[in-house]
């Protein structure tokens, strides 16, 4: 079989490989195909058919060649899960891997990303999957590389966001040839970020390889979502297949959990019969459809929607968004549903960080409080990103985007025409409410409008002006910028919004937003992210990665010279403790004195760039000028001083 | 910092003085109005005891950092009495470090 053609095949067949493969299943065989197995998809009839190398004795062909390596056959699985990319900072562990990817598989899908740092490779995965709806594969060192890509694999992790890690490895000691390869090796890969990953393994053997690739695949992308690391040894990359040719097993993807019916309905009770229903949503959609169904049930109840943003859950040009009355509604609420909440008891209370600490209740005391989530499903003890624990009226397993539906039914159905006024006054106040709400927030941006240091609202309005209209895509998490895109422009498309980084990790930023931007590349839209500039110098390189795969995204720069949130921090510490300030929270806080330029940072990098700008009408035209750098497929940056919030 | 603080002089001095004006009002030493132009001395107190951090340079606030704290309708002593005495979680600024 010609290689080209083969790869096609490969390719075309991989999108519907489990319903179409399936029907070449064949039953276990002495290399171990398990019966359900795809037909092998692999490299290994043409290289039967290869002619030897002329030239060459047999002896020698042994010594310096070799036919069908394993590697080959672990492309092709990636090819079979429609894996699209591989991010990768190069490493001798899994050089046979990336052979086989570049070369084997025509370095298309996957396509192998050349990464500067481990973390962005992870963080670009982890940004793309929210976007992409599928995981990005990292390969990396399973020593030095895994360490570097542990914090990215953290947010990961808190964010609930598959990411499917390989790992080179030399588990057999006898093949170490030296201190490097002794240094890059390990008894037990995954130790080091075992309690942040939703599962890992260590095949040795390329069968097992196979059988656990497609079951990481299949864990990670099962709610709650998690990154997964599978050890790729180097022996099994680079050895011969063999004469058994092993087989890809077929992708069985797991239907996600519904809530129990019985318990939905007597939630659909205590909703409808409440006076002041109050519905929180954090993580809920995961797609499109998690939107419509959110909108469904919260129009169904004409209760108020709190959106905790952990993704674009819900359009905030609905009278039904009420993201600036968070405190009143939680206050009024006498029944509460929170789907897919990461802090439950956190949006419940407040925890005054204070000398002697002080606890208030916002909610009222006689609140019954619903839960609906996979939260509980799968939880770890180290790490304690589960938050307080909340007791609760109602705690219902299951994923809320795919219980929505019968939750909005059972409420439906309970609907009574009595208690259609009810329904109807409460939308008329909440109608009300929503447009003081967004008066309020425009008239809040006016303030120091012409202020330099350029305001954070200056910032997102010049921005927006600039965008809308335009098929857009936010990749940033807007809380140091104080929401304004949420309080000021119009989001109504999934894709708008992707959440933040989960474990609050800073240097996720600037890897999610390019990796996202990719997702966003094949569908023409205009990728724009509100870049900090503490986060883009943790791993910067990240730019030199999307100006070299030609990655279109808008970077604007919230370029307050600060880690500001510490400088808050010192501040406070300062003041409790009678020492004062005078200057003193600028110490170890502040990136100043020199000033980075990060216009500068980014032409080193092949990225256009702009700025400082520090006077905001010369926003405007600056924007427009990137935008058109952006729209001809390239990055842009502008470089924005800003004030600190 | 230093040149942040140079600008925000030419643009928070209404601003500043107010909050500085309710801050001498309750003891706070301030530079000579007479010795620097009064609008960078007052723009520089309101940076050097932090009033910005939370607050913006222009006190126009932040969601999540701190409220807006102009246009004021605050008394000298009401005013004072917060930055003594704040509620939520603004830090108190005590008289050994404001006094």
């Amino acid at each position: 079989m010609n290689r080209r053609k083969f790869l096609k095949g490969v390719v075309a067949s991989a999108p519907v490989a489990a319903a179409t493969l399936a029907a070449g299943a064949q039953s276990s065989d002495s290399a171990g195909n398990q019966s359900g197995a795809v037909a092998a998809p692999s490299g290994h009839a043409e290289a039967m058919e290869r002619a030897a190398p002329e030239g060459y004795t047999q002896e020698q062909i042994r010594r310096y060649f070799i036919e069908h390596p394993g590697s080959d056959v672990m492309v092709d699985a990636l090819k079979y899960l429609d894996i699209d990319y591989v991010a990768s900072n190069p490493g001798s562990t899994f050089r046979g891997l990336q052979e086989s990817i570049v070369t084997y598989g025509g370095n298309y899908q996957p396509e192998f990303l050349t990464c500067l740092h481990e973390e962005s490779s992870v963080a670009m995965a982890h940004g793309y999957a929210k976007i992409a709806g599928k995981p990005m594969a990292v390969a990396c060192h399973g020593t030095v590389g895994l360490q570097h890509a542990s914090m990215a694999l953290y947010n990961a992790w808190c964010d609930r966001v598959p990411v499917v890690v390989l790992a080179g490895n030399h588990l057999d000691a006898t093949h170490r040839a030296h201190q490097v390869t002794w240094a890059h090796s390990v008894q037990d890969t995954a130790l080091i970020v075992r309690d942040f990953i939703k599962w890992d393994d260590t095949p040795v053997s390329l069968q097992h390889f196979l059988e656990s690739l497609v079951r990481s695949y299949k864990i990670a992308t099962t709610p709650p979502m998690g990154p997964v690391v599978l050890t790729a040894d180097a022996q099994l990359q680079e050895s011969s297949v063999g004469q058994h040719s092993p087989a890809i097993p077929r992708l069985s993807p797991t239907v996600p959990p519904l809530g129990d019916a019985a318990a939905l309905d007597e939630a659909a009770r205590l909703l409808v019969e409440a006076k002041h229903p109050l519905i929180l949503a954090d993580r809920v959609a995961r797609t499109p459809v998690g939107v419509a169904r959110l909108v469904a049930l919260a129009e169904a109840l004409q209760a108020p929607v709190i959106d905790r943003l952990g993704r674009m859950n819900f359009p905030n040009d609905h009278y039904l968004f009420q993201l600036s009355r968070r405190r009143e509604l939680i206050a009024q609420a006498d029944v509460i549903l929170g789907l897919e909440m990461t802090d439950m008891w956190g949006s419940m209370h407040r925890l005054l960080d204070l000398a002697q600490q002080e606890q208030q209740n916002l909610a009222r005391p006689d609140v019954k409080l619903i839960t609906l989530g996979v939260g509980d499903l799968y939880l770890k003890s180290n790490y304690q990103n589960f938050s307080r624990y909340t007791p609760v009226d109602m705690s219902i397993a299951g994923d809320a985007e795919a219980s929505l539906p019968l939750l909005t039914e059972a409420v439906t159905r309970r609907s009574s025409t009595a208690r259609a006024s009810r329904r109807t006054e409460r939308a008329e106040a909440l109608r009300r409410a929503y447009r003081q709400m967004r008066d309020r927030d425009a008239r809040a941006a006016k303030y120091a409008w012409n202020a330099s240091p350029v305001t954070t609202a200056r910032l997102c309005m010049e921005l927006w002006q600039q965008i809308r209209g335009r098929d857009w895509s936010l990749l940033s998490d807007p809380i140091f910028q104080s929401y304004w895109p949420q309080r000021l422009w119009t989001f109504d498309k999934h894709h708008q919004y992707i959440g933040g980084s989960g474990g609050y990790g800073v240097g996720y930023g600037a890897p999610a937003a390019v990796g996202a931007a990719l997702a966003n590349r094949e569908h023409g839209r205009l990728s724009v992210n509100i870049q900090a500039d503490g986060d883009l110098m943790y791993a910067p390189g990240v730019l030199w990665t999307a100006a070299h795969h030609r990655i279109p995204l808008l970077s604007i720069m919230h370029n307050n010279r600060a880690y500001h949130q510490e400088t808050m921090h010192l501040q406070r510490m300062a003041l409790r403790r009678r020492r004062g300030v005078d200057g003193n929270a600028n110490t170890g806080t502040t990136i100043d004195r020199p000033a980075i330029d990060f216009a500068q940072l980014a032409k080193s990098m092949g990225v256009w760039s702009a700025g400082p700008i520090s006077d905001p009408a010369q926003l405007a035209p600056a924007i427009q000028q990137a935008i058109r750098v952006v729209d001809s497929g390239e990055p842009a940056l502008i470089d924005v001083v800003c004030q600190p919030r | 910092m230093q040149e942040f603080v140079r600008d925000i002089g030419r643009w928070t001095h209404r601003i500043a003085a107010l909050l500085l004006g309710m801050l001498a009002g309750t003891g706070v030493a301030i530079e000579s109005a007479s010795a620097v132009d009064g609008e960078q001395n007052d723009a520089r107190a309101f940076v050097t005891y932090g009033c910005h951090q939370c607050h913006g340079y222009m006190g126009q606030g932040g969601l999540l950092s701190g409220p807006r704290i102009v246009p004021s309708e605050l008394s000298f002593e009401a005013f004072a009495d917060i930055v003594r005495h704040p509620y939520g979680v603004m830090p108190a600024y005590a008289p050994d470090v404001l006094d």
